[in-house]
């Protein structure tokens, strides 16, 4: 049975470094939420913090003790989408994390216009969604004159 | 510089078009290279995203520069075959020392930086001028030594070119068949034009170094004047200091390894899986050249959009496979003789026919060479390759698959859906 | 001796403004640049502001305080004009940018021409009953301002197809575009390959690329577009053009400029000459200039409420009406394969075949954009990661393939329908007012019949491609809705008569020999082309006239 690290007060609000064990819990569930494997640490210290300081804080803790329970196990992508997405009260929780990763903003309400909140530029430009459809982030060069007359050199994996 | 100071045979000047296709042409990899080598991602580290913003700015100009480099080319080999040459691709390999071109410069592959830039702005010098005072000490830096920067320019060799245009009497001189031109209708070189006498050849010269070194009082959209804003924006950046490091630590002058024929001087690539990727960019890259010059050599009356499907599948290897390889190979590691550095593309062109005369054969040769690369970027993409040589790699199996109906027709006629149906020998 | 301050006083430093002022100064005119708008930060800082920014409005990265406050300008139909109540009446939906640069710095970058019919409607459709009355002739004809529109697209650096476009419904080019042309992307091909040839009500469509002011080489000292995507509202390494370009000229000719000074009103002498504009500062002091020309370049909402409020220039009680833009439509549909959206600027290709023919007896024409931008203005791909987590429960790789598999195949087309002349359109001066005091515009609005009937006629026309490349899931919209093209226009028309226009062929006051109005709200009737090439057009060529002018009195 393992004691509450210090720095598990993040969660509460209180300032301060991320705990590092929570840091990698994060990035570790945030690997098998967005399929992708190298995912920015600094990034992901950045956005914890978001997190915590948002109305999904009490979610984000949830999410993380129960990720904690088999995040050992070989079967950790299937339970974690049995037991954490496949649970509605901490699914909008999810895609916030999802959301972030993918193009740095938190959303405010589901139903659509879904409004948006964005952090800083730096994370903005790290949104890895934008890439990995075969584009760019808005607002970053795509590349030399006229690559938008070819399909992407990156083109996203289609699906089987 | 150079003697003699003026043009007068045919063959004179062949062989000058032949040094400024091997310039343009060694000049173009070398600008790619520095491209390549240039960050995408603010995760990579060493930039904000400020500096992103710049960083794929200048990656964005250097590509362009490059591809106008690839039209001087196209423009060289118009000129060419117009009095009677033939396309002239090859080039040594990196790196070549000051001595081998009159441009006193050395040719290399360099990741972006100080030292690269240098170079480049001295290569697209405007011939007229002698660099002023203020370029020689932007030019300077750390580490270099005092003496005066002396160098000859692409532009002159490009005065003598006119000058054999000039004085070698026109109707001699165009012996070329008009039909044999290349035209942005043909190949997707946007503003090629045809070269079919005296006043199209100046006028293609002209363009040349008006894109290179501008001209006087008028240089703001040149390569030269371009290459001098950034490195005064890296300058003002901190240059290659600590914190801020536009480019991937990439090797310099790779080579692929194993095959012969290489530069002396180059550094082979120590990590296996690089290397291998590295020798199939060269082999492609060779490829797609020997389609290249084997079209702008081809005479195509009749044969137009035969020759326009020839030319875009050998056009689209370089941003589908080229690119993605180069940029992926900066991306992977250089081995261990190399430490902390990555590998890059060492455009190598090892000995090769040109592509026969014969349409089908021609064809056939290409399909032929294609189906082997694929194979070979089959074998690769089950290894842990970087992700853009992974695009690279399926990209290549998607072009060498769509070979056979973009190109259906040359050499082939009617025989084409019966081939098909028998299962040719080109079968998998 | 010199009486005045000023040889010209400029007010606005917008694309209009900057290259009358260029001009000018070039012939060694002393020339003030009034600008109600601050100066623009760095390019950098604005790409920061716009990477926050939500809703990424054209407005976003020029987000400042204090210019805000003492010279707003509109983000949107409410915050700025004063309309009628939207559930109960038609709104005018376009806005525009107050800066140094003006609308330009947000501009898409389109540079299609006026043709030759737009130039002539009513004695080209005019007989029979079926075009609106406010519909008249320009008192000049498209070869009078072709040459102009060549010197424009130089001094802009346009990139364009010579081949395309020689001889577009009899308007044909004297000169070639200063660059080739902006590369179309991979959509634009692929519908093209579909549609290119095909009718719709017996028109073919036929996929052209879309002259721009965009660099496709390094033209003028700025790079060629490298694809950064976000051409409206900003250009990170302006590769598009942006009046600061000829701002900038103008100063190294020798003008000079100051910014943060909102113009108040011009003052009419007894002779009916106009010397004197007077401004208030962001500070609140009240200065003023004279000058022996006055240019008012304030685009075709503040100018017209800048004469209404000096009380000049409308003998013919015309500044202010006729006012116009395009209706613009956006449809959205799934195409059956990937076409990999959010890549080169949003749109590189149009359709140009429904801008003319017998038919705009009847209703309007209209251009359409194929563009590159998906269903970016539907939320994606943000609503789609969305849905497919929430709704879809999906994570990891199967959530990459799902929300991919959807964004990398939505298309978005548009048309930019023309919006006929209608003298109950107007601009007046409403009772409220902005924090420097100055009345905000009260609008009013109401697309003609005949521009809904164009409307109607180019939805169809859009739902027929999708039709022919196999699109799903699509979304044609309301039949009459429609969203502001930001193309504002006509509220200063010109024309031969003193009467029925406001200023004449050379974009004089009738009223006042020595008042100029240049930019969109000179323009009578509108066509469906992007108006900035057509500004910039009748700019220079009014500044010829402006440097005659003054070289006579000299």
């Amino acid at each position: 049975m393992t004691r509450k690290k210090p720095g598990n007060e993040i969660l509460r609000g209180a300032p301060g470094p991320a705990d590092p064990t929570m840091l990698e819990e994060f990035l570790a569930l945030s690997r098998i939420l967005t399929g992708v494997e190298n995912l920015d640490r600094e990034l992901g210290k950045q956005y914890l913090e978001r997190l915590a300081g948002s109305p999904e804080q009490p979610l984000i803790q949830q999410i993380l003790e129960r990720f904690r329970k088999f995040k050992e196990e070989e079967s950790v992508a299937k339970r974690v989408k049995k037991e954490i997405v496949g649970d509605a009260k901490l699914r909008p929780a999810v895609c916030q994390v999802i959301l972030l990763w993918f193009t740095s903003a938190t959303f405010e309400s589901e139903t659509p216009p879904i409004k948006l909140h964005y952090g800083n530029q730096e994370e903005y430009f790290s949104g890895i969604v934008w890439t990995l459809m075969g584009a760019h982030v808005p607002g970053l060069s795509g590349g030399y004159f006229g690559h938008w007359r070819y399909a992407p050199e990156n083109e996203p994996k289609r699906a089987k | 510089m150079r003697v003699p100071g003026t043009i007068r045979t045919r063959s004179e000047l062949l062989k000058l078009l032949c040094e400024a296709a091997e310039l343009e042409h060694g000049i173009a990899c070398s600008y790619l290279y520095a491209a390549f080598s240039l960050k995408r991602d603010i995760s990579e580290g060493g930039m904000t995203w400020e500096e992103q913003q710049k960083v794929r700015r200048w990656a964005g100009q250097l590509y362009f520069i490059a591809s106008q480099e690839m039209l001087h080319l196209a423009l060289v080999w118009n000129m060419t075959t117009a009095i009677g040459g033939t396309p002239y691709y090859l080039r040594p390999n990196f790196p070549q020392g000051s001595k081998y071109y009159p441009l006193n410069l050395p040719i290399e592959l360099e990741p972006f930086g100080c030292r690269s830039l240098r170079r480049f702005i001295l290569y697209e010098h405007p011939q007229e001028q002698s660099p002023s005072h203020d370029l020689k000490k932007l030019l300077r830096f750390q580490g270099d030594d005092a003496e005066d920067i002396e160098f000859g320019s692409v532009g002159e060799l490009y005065g003598l070119i006119a000058s054999g245009f000039r004085n070698i009497k026109e109707k001699e001189l165009f012996i070329g068949s008009p039909s044999q031109q290349m035209t942005e209708k043909l190949v997707h070189f946007p503003d090629l034009v045809a070269v079919t006498g005296r006043n199209s050849a100046l006028s293609a010269i002209e363009e040349i170094t008006e894109q290179g070194e501008g001209r006087i009082h008028h240089r703001e959209n040149s390569h030269f004047e371009t290459f001098v804003e950034i490195f005064k924006e890296l300058l003002q950046a901190g240059g290659s200091g600590p914190r801020f490091v536009p480019a991937r630590p990439v090797m310099r002058n790779p080579s692929a390894g194993n095959e012969r024929g290489y530069g002396a001087n180059a550094n082979p690539i120590d990590d296996p899986l690089a290397g291998e990727v590295a020798a199939l960019f060269d082999s492609v890259y060779s490829l797609m050249l020997r389609m290249l010059a084997w079209s702008f050599e081809f005479d195509a009356a009749g044969a137009e959009e035969r020759l326009k499907s020839f030319c875009s599948a050998a056009i689209d290897l370089m941003p589908r496979v080229l690119l993605p390889l180069g940029e992926g190979l900066t991306l992977m590691p250089a081995g261990k003789k190399y430490p902390g550095k990555t590998a890059g593309a060492g455009f190598g062109l090892t000995r090769h026919t040109s592509l026969p005369p014969n349409e089908k054969n021609a064809s056939l040769l290409c399909r032929e060479r294609l189906r082997e690369l694929a194979e070979t970027a089959k074998r690769l993409l089950a290894e842990d390759l970087s992700n853009p040589a992974r695009a690279g790699c399926q990209h290549l199996l998607e072009i060498a698959d769509g070979f056979d109906d973009r190109v259906a027709g040359i050499g082939r006629g009617k025989n084409i859906s019966a081939a098909r149906k028998r299962g040719s020998h080109h079968g998998k | 001796m010199n009486k005045r301050d000023f040889d010209v006083v400029v007010v606005g430093a917008g694309v209009a403004g900057a290259m009358v002022a260029y001009r000018l100064a070039q012939g060694g005119a002393r020339v003030l640049i009034l600008e109600a708008g601050s100066r623009n930060p760095s390019r950098a800082e604005m790409v920061g502001k716009y990477a926050i920014a939500f809703p990424k409005t054209p407005h976003s990265p020029y987000v400042e305080r204090e210019s805000d406050l003492k010279a707003p300008s509109p983000d949107g139909p409410a915050d700025y004009y004063v309309q009628p109540d939207p559930s109960a009446h038609t709104q005018y939906l376009s806005t525009y940018e107050r800066r140094t640069g003006g609308s330009t710095w947000h501009w898409l970058g389109h540079t299609p021409r006026l043709l030759r019919s737009d130039f002539r409607m009513r004695t080209t459709y005019g007989k029979g009953a079926g075009l609106p009355p406010g519909i008249v002739n320009w008192p000049i004809s498209y070869d009078d301002l072709e040459p102009w529109y060549c010197e424009a697209e130089r001094e802009m650096g346009v990139a364009g197809s010579d081949e395309e476009w020689s001889n577009l419904f009899d308007s044909p080019r004297s000169k070639p575009f200063p660059m080739s042309k902006i590369w179309p992307s991979y959509s634009d091909n692929w519908i093209a390959a579909r549609i290119n040839g095909k009718a719709f009500d017996r028109i073919k469509y036929c996929v052209k690329s879309t002259p721009a002011a965009r660099n496709s080489t390094a033209y003028d000292g700025r790079p060629a577009c490298a694809g950064n995507s976000i051409c409206v509202p900003l250009c990170p390494i302006g590769a598009k053009y942006d009046a600061s370009v000829h701002v900038a000229k103008a100063l190294a000719a020798g003008a000079s400029l100051r910014e943060e000074c909102v113009a108040t009103g011009i003052e009419k002498d007894k002779d009916q000459s106009v010397h004197k504009v007077s401004f208030v500062t962001y500070g609140g002091a009240r200065e003023s200039v004279t000058a022996e020309i006055v240019v008012v370049a304030a685009h075709a909402i503040e100018t017209p409420k800048l004469l209404l409020m000096s009380r000049i220039a409308n003998s013919s009680d015309t500044v202010g009406r006729y006012l116009m833009d395009h209706l613009s439509k956006s449809v959205y549909g799934m195409a059956p394969e990937p076409l990999f959206p959010f890549r080169g600027p949003p749109s590189t290709s149009g359709i140009e075949s429904f801008r003319d023919g017998e038919f705009r007896k009847k209703q309007a024409g209209f251009r359409v954009s194929l563009n590159n931008d998906g269903w970016s203005r539907k939320g994606a791909p943000y609503a789609e990661i969305v849905d497919a987590v929430m709704s879809g429960k999906l994570i990891g790789r199967e959530l990459q393939a799902a929300v991919f598999a959807r964004v990398t195949r939505q298309i978005r087309l548009s048309c930019s329908v023309e919006v006929a002349p209608d003298r109950n359109n107007r601009v007046e001066l409403s009772a409220r007012t902005d924090a420097s005091g100055l009345p905000r515009p009260k609008i009013t609005f109401t697309p003609p019949e005949y521009s809904y009937r164009g409307l109607m006629h180019a939805n169809k026309a859009l739902g027929n491609i999708f039709k022919l490349i196999g699109a799903t899931e699509i979304d044609m919209g309301k039949p009459r809705a429609y969203d502001g093209a930001g193309h504002i226009m006509g509220t200063c028309r010109m024309g031969n008569h003193a009467k029925s226009s406001v200023v004449d062929a050379h974009c004089r006051s009738h009223d006042h020999k020595n008042l100029f109005i240049v930019g969109s709200a000179v323009f009578p009737t509108v066509g469906s082309p992007n108006p900035t090439l057509t500004i910039a057009a009748l700019a220079l060529r009014a500044a010829h006239e402006i440097n005659r002018q003054l070289g006579s009195s000299r």
